[in-house]
């Protein structure tokens, strides 16, 4: 094997082996790529000047006006579980859906699908469902696999079901419409999300001991107090999706903007349910048999002055979280940077392309490959990059494939979009490098072990194939609402 | 040691304050993207003379500044996300190795050359008066340049202060309160008490 | 021995020209030079992002890229006059002036300091001015109009009450269907066709007085320039100058069934009534004063380019059936 070939596949090997050092993984990636950089240089692959691009990458990243809800997001979610009203919501669903099996994860997957309309990334539903529901889940006794999984897979929907970057942005490198892309992702998006449930459903029929449920005796006690409970625990995640989505549907914000209308609005509602509440002497809920964990959601009692206060310390608190779950995750991108564009000057595009042609395959058999890629490349790399290298690369291929009466020619790029998207579904879940993984990990309390978040999400990347295979075999799930609502 | 442990803890004291002070600018952030979606609704006059473009850019600006000035005390914060399947099980003392091989042969060497190439491109912003792609947004672009060097070399800081720890820890002279801060398991704390106390011995000898 | 220039681009190949005629230049100066010149096409974002390119050719960390000038005025406000002038020359007059006039020659100075060295390689057709949900009748009706702009006519329209919108790329589109904007400039109709804004947007205007044409540029580092071959250097000249011939007869060309297209999906075309187009031309012209004033290098640009057309204006009067 020449050299050139080598050099990037060695590049993969030293990531896969090194970020099981348990050295942070932002600084793996930019250590790996520097000495690469140098490896090459010393092979004649590469040249230092090359090197000076790297600022240039960061910048894009500074200046990425769609980034900037990452952080608010996250703030949303860490203010909503600080402040105890993402606690209230979720006890809640708890006691509605106790006869159901798996009903704690259930809510989780139905909230993850909720909140995925109202979000276009994956990284908000992920902290918060990670952060509300996991301790929960972990308190009753439900399986770390199964919570972890649960979890992951519902917030990954974010980046599928629109509104959705990853949409907006292989519309625009396949120069195709984002509104046709958006429409035909929504049914895909509630296949995958319906898969779910019945998972849950069945597995936790079979098992019940995966997920206990609800100790009869904890709850309300009386149909009034049911009422109260869900009043108390409804309405604020109601007035904050109204907010989110209604600015979106509306008019008023782009789904960019409503992640900081989404921050503003937890702001608020948390001040409501610290400050507001307990001066106007409104009692709060009590929920008998929880364990008070060290949360700060509870009022402090003493007046105004004092809520005020303690209220103040809530939101350093939050406003220090995310800002560090947020330098986590920049400081993966800003590492991925160099390792990617390293990767890709060592010539390691053209051994993925090579291995296209080479492969002297018809329609079938190339698509088939490339998905079976891009799902190997989904271990490795995050889901822009993987969009970046495969989708310009492959579109000509793909313009020219026939698929029969199966797909229409002019059907085959929507379609092939979407095959991609639930694709890449897989690589926010799969290990090493995975996002759902890394945010998780990043605010899961101390007992979730890396292993079971990796034992957690095998049944749900095994569904998203099962997803997959069906839209491969049915079109229509992808094409049918496009035909029918746009001409 | 005891030297270089002191450089540690002024480093982490500097983190410290530039990263808590940077956190909160996630709250000018969440405000300018309202302020800036209700005056385009509601009629709302604009402040200072700003146009749309102007608050807009000012989002990302500020998005900049909030991981540039976090990223250095995320690392000793040990909110920099592990894979630690291995990790978990190997001695305490392979831990400070491991943290000690990853700052000298990944994070330092990654944060001086970072640091030495987003110079060079702050500057050539700096000397051309570089302003916004928009014709109608906001001038001095290397205000926000300048953000990268600031955020390597504080990155680099983090490394050096961690190594040092780290070399503490692994010949056994690591104070028990300085463990989180360098690998971040709290578990471990048990196993550093002995040569904790034959530190203390060490210093008083 | 073969030589390769890695050239980063500005938008995905796969973009109807703004993208395929920078592909086109990898595969001419491949036949041309019999596979000894490559000049390796990078999709925006491979190896530095879109807008990155200026800086990357500059410091030589790529060889080369595939951009227009427009996007550089932030670093140097004059090179927006080489890429789309508001009420600006058509194809023929701008390359007249770029090719004949000494356009190209003040351009390369201009970049010359930045280490660049850069080739004016495609001139194309007008842009629509903008999709607008609702029908703008007079001047007042773009007060307080939301509107995503770039470039020089931004100001145009800020100056008219205009609130310009800096929207992320794939924002534009959900934004335009939610009315979060009123309208938005973007390309030409066989560009805009495929991405679908007809489905948000119902009034398509006309003129584009904003880009009557658009310049794109060559880049290419300055010592890798100077260390090609005499030989090697026509090569890319003559693809470049073939490129601007044929991107223009395409960009004419895929016009028109683009637009039957559009109007067959209910698209209004409206061309802008003679009493706003006339005070967007005034208010250019006070913004063009400023921008002059501001600038040593744009005045000089702006004044030649100037002075050229008030002597082409005869030729054009006499010399061409109005
Ligand atoms: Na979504
Ligand atoms: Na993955």
């Amino acid at each position: 094997m020449p050299l050139t070939d080598a050099l990037p596949l060695l590049m993969f090997a030293a990531l896969a082996t090194l970020l099981f050092s348990g050295y942070p993984v932002a600084f793996v990636l930019g250590g790996i790529g520097l000495a690469f950089g140098f490896l090459g240089m010393a092979f004649d692959q590469f040249a230092f000047v090359q090197f000076r691009a790297m600022p240039s990458r960061v910048f894009g990243i500074e200046e990425n006006l769609i980034l900037t809800a990452i952080p608010m997001f996250i703030f949303m979610g860490t203010m909503l579980e600080r402040s105890g009203i993402a606690r209230d919501l979720l006890n809640c669903l708890q006691v509605l859906l106790r006869r159901v099996p798996g009903g704690l994860a259930l809510a989780v997957t139905i909230m993850g699908t909720i909140l995925a309309a109202t979000t276009g990334i994956i990284g908000a539903s992920v902290v918060m469902m990670s952060l509300l529901a996991l301790p929960i889940m972990i308190e009753r006794k439900y399986s770390h696999q199964l919570a972890t999984g649960t979890i992951a897979a519902s917030g990954t929907l974010g980046i599928l079901i629109p509104p959705s970057i990853m949409l907006v942005i292989m519309a625009d490198l396949l120069e195709r419409s984002v509104g046709n892309l958006f429409v035909a992702a929504i049914f895909p998006g509630f296949l995958l999300s319906g898969l779910y449930v019945v998972y849950i459903v069945v597995l936790c029929s079979l098992k019940p001991r995966l997920a206990p449920p609800l100790p009869a005796h904890i709850g309300p006690g009386s149909g009034a107090e049911l009422f109260l409970m869900i009043l108390r625990s409804f309405v604020p995640p109601v007035i904050l999706i109204v907010l989110v989505l209604g600015s979106i549907l509306g008019g008023f914000a782009t789904p960019t903007e409503a992640a900081g209308v989404g921050a503003a609005g937890a702001l608020l509602l948390g001040f409501v349910n610290l400050v507001v509440l307990p001066v106007l002497g409104v009692p709060e809920m009590h929920f008998s048999g929880e364990a008070h964990a060290e949360l700060d959601d509870h009022s402090v009692g003493g007046g105004a002055f004092s809520e005020v206060r303690h209220f103040g310390h809530v939101l350093a608190d939050v406003v220090l979280r995310t800002g560090l779950t947020n330098a986590m995750l920049f400081g993966i991108f800003v590492g991925a940077t160099l390792f990617s564009y390293v990767f890709r000057a060592l010539g390691g595009d053209g051994v993925v392309v090579d291995l296209v042609n080479a492969s002297g395959l018809g329609s079938w058999g190339l698509l088939i490959l490339i998905l079976g890629i891009v799902f190997f490349l989904g271990f490795f790399f995050d889901w822009i990059e993987i969009t970046l290298i495969v989708l310009p690369v492959f579109t000509p291929i793909i313009q020219l494939m026939d698929f029969g009466s199966h797909v229409e020619r002019f059907e085959v790029v929507y379609w092939f979009a979407i095959l991609m998207a639930v694709n890449l579904q897989t690589s926010f879940l799969t290990p090493p490098f995975g996002f759902a993984l890394f945010y998780m990990k990043a605010v899961a309390p101390k007992e979730v072990k890396i292993e079971e978040i990796y034992l957690g999400i095998i049944p749900f990347v095994l569904l998203q194939l099962l997803g997959l295979a069906a839209v491969i075999v049915f079109p229509e799930i992808a094409l049918w609402l496009p035909r029918v609502l746009l001409n | 040691m005891a030297a270089l442990l002191n450089v540690s803890r002024a480093i982490d004291g500097l983190l410290a304050v530039v990263g808590r002070l940077g956190a909160w600018l996630a709250v000018p952030l969440l405000l300018v993207i309202v302020y800036d979606v209700v005056t385009r609704y509601f009629g709302v006059p604009k402040f200072f003379g700003f146009n749309s473009t102007q608050y807009q850019e000012s989002e990302y600006w500020l998005h900049a500044y909030l991981f540039c000035l976090m990223m250095g005390y995320a690392y000793i914060r040990q909110a920099h996300v592990r894979i630690d399947l291995i990790r978990d099980r190997v001695a305490l003392r392979t831990k400070f190795l491991i943290e000690m091989l990853g700052c000298l042969f990944a994070l330092i060497p990654y944060s001086v050359i970072a640091t030495y190439l987003s110079w060079g491109y702050f500057m050539q912003s700096y000397h051309s008066g570089e302003a916004s792609r928009s014709v109608v947004g906001l001038s001095h672009l290397w205000l926000l340049k300048i953000s990268m060097p600031i955020m390597f070399a504080l990155l680099g800081l983090a490394g050096i202060s961690v190594f040092f720890k780290a070399l503490a820890g692994w010949s056994g002279r690591l104070p028990p309160e300085m463990l989180h801060d360098t690998i971040g398991t709290d578990d471990d704390i048990a196993e550093l008490v002995i040569p904790e106390e034959t530190a203390e011995a060490g210093r008083r000898a | 021995a073969k030589t390769t220039l890695n050239m980063a681009s500005t938008y995905p190949g796969s973009l109807t020209q703004l993208g395929t005629l920078g592909k086109a230049i990898e595969e001419t100066i491949d036949k041309m030079s019999g596979g000894e010149l490559e000049v390796k096409f990078f999709e925006p974002g491979a190896l530095v992002p879109a807008l990155e390119v200026f800086d990357a050719v500059s410091n030589g960390s790529v060889d080369a890229a595939w951009s227009t000038p427009g996007y550089w005025q932030g670093k140097e406000p004059s090179l927006a006059l080489f890429a789309a002038v508001p009420f600006g020359p058509d194809v023929r007059e701008y390359t007249a002036w770029l090719f004949n006039g000494g356009g190209e020659e003040m351009m390369q100075e201009i970049y010359a300091p930045y280490n660049i060295h850069s080739i004016i390689c495609a001139v194309i057709a007008p842009e629509a001015s903008g999709w607008f949900r609702k029908e703008i009748n007079s001047v007042d009706d773009l007060k307080g109009l939301k509107m995503r702009f770039f470039g020089l006519g931004a100001k145009v329209m800020q100056r008219l009450g205009v609130d310009t919108q800096l929207l992320a790329g794939g924002d534009i589109y959900p934004a335009l269907e939610r009315g979060t904007i009123d309208a938005t400039e973007f390309s030409q109709p066989a560009i805009d066709l495929n991405l679908g804004f007809y489905q948000v947007a119902k009034h398509y205007y006309f003129p584009g007085w904003h880009q009557q044409s658009t310049a794109f540029e060559l880049m290419i580092n300055k010592e890798r320039w100077d260390g090609l071959s005499e030989q090697e250097q026509a090569m890319i000249n003559t693809a470049c100058r073939a490129n601007v011939a044929n991107g223009m007869a395409e960009g004419e060309a895929i016009q028109v069934d683009a637009l039957a297209e559009l109007e067959e999906k209910g698209v209004t075309i409206h061309t802008w009534p003679k009493e706003i187009l006339d005070t967007f031309h005034s208010t250019w012209n006070e913004v063009a004063e400023e921008e002059a004033a501001k600038d040593e290098k744009f005045k000089k640009a702006w004044e030649s380019l100037s002075t050229f057309r008030e002597n082409y204006k005869r030729w054009g009067e006499v010399g061409y059936i109005q």
